[in-house]
């Protein structure tokens, strides 16, 4: 007998395919995540000023990936933030995480209560996958359900 | 006590594709009806006893998983 330590999290970590109600197929979560800008810690304002781009936010990670917090681009733009400062200075601690073999339309539905537009998405040793923009999700789940719809109305016909 | 050595992803996919393991997910049974490896077998942990085990072939190689949380 064997034991597969990493079981089922790191299965859909990788991206391996899944059976069962929530699965058929690839982790529902692992399509969907989008990469964002990240940076270390010991990075500067200046820095994140340039790695945030376009994006609203980004990822400050530690050499494993693991993610110690975020920062926010609005953030960037307050009067007497010095180039030079650390990014720690700006960092909002522990942002909510989820797993990618998380079920997406009961996740939808917390996002959607919560009135976040995003969420991290980490695997169980708690590096970074990617986020999960609320707007994705709502399409997926949207999607999962008109296919089943319509399939079902050819059932019925 | 023996202990059960572990293996990661890629000794699995050996094992099952050249030994054909059969893969046992020991997690309750509404968590392996929501989600489990391919091919994998439900034997929640609550419920193994000498009846549930004697249903694997003691012939192929047994790999053990559940959640990964630890």
């Amino acid at each position: 007998m064997y034991d597969y330590a990493g079981g089922l999290e790191d299965w859909a970590n990788a991206g391996e395919e899944l059976a069962g109600e929530h699965g058929g197929g690839r982790p529902l979560l692992t399509g969907l995540v989008r990469d964002v800008p990240t940076l270390s810690l010991d990075a500067t304002v200046a820095d994140a000023r340039s790695a945030m781009g376009d994006a609203a936010f980004l990822l400050v990670v530690d050499d494993d990936r693991v993610v110690l917090g975020k920062v926010l681009a609005r953030s960037l733009e307050q009067d007497g933030i010095e180039d030079d400062a650390g990014v720690g200075t700006l960092l909002i601690e522990g942002p909510t995480t989820v797993r990618p073999t998380e079920h997406l339309p009961g996740l939808l539905e917390r996002m959607q209560q919560a009135r976040t537009a995003s969420v991290v998405v980490t695997s169980n040793q708690g590096g970074l996958i990617g986020v999960l923009f609320t707007e994705d999700a709502a399409r997926a789940v949207a999607d999962t359900e008109h296919a089943s719809s319509h399939h079902g109305g050819h059932r019925r016909a | 006590m023996p202990t059960v050595p572990t293996v990661d992803r890629r000794e699995l996919r050996r094992l099952i594709e050249e030994r054909d393991a059969q893969v046992v997910d020991v997690l309750p049974p509404a968590e392996f009806s929501a989600l489990h490896l391919p091919g994998a077998v439900s034997l929640p942990l609550k419920s193994l006893d000498p009846d549930s085990v004697a249903e694997l072939d003691r012939d192929r190689p047994v790999v053990v998983y559940c959640s990964g949380h630890t």
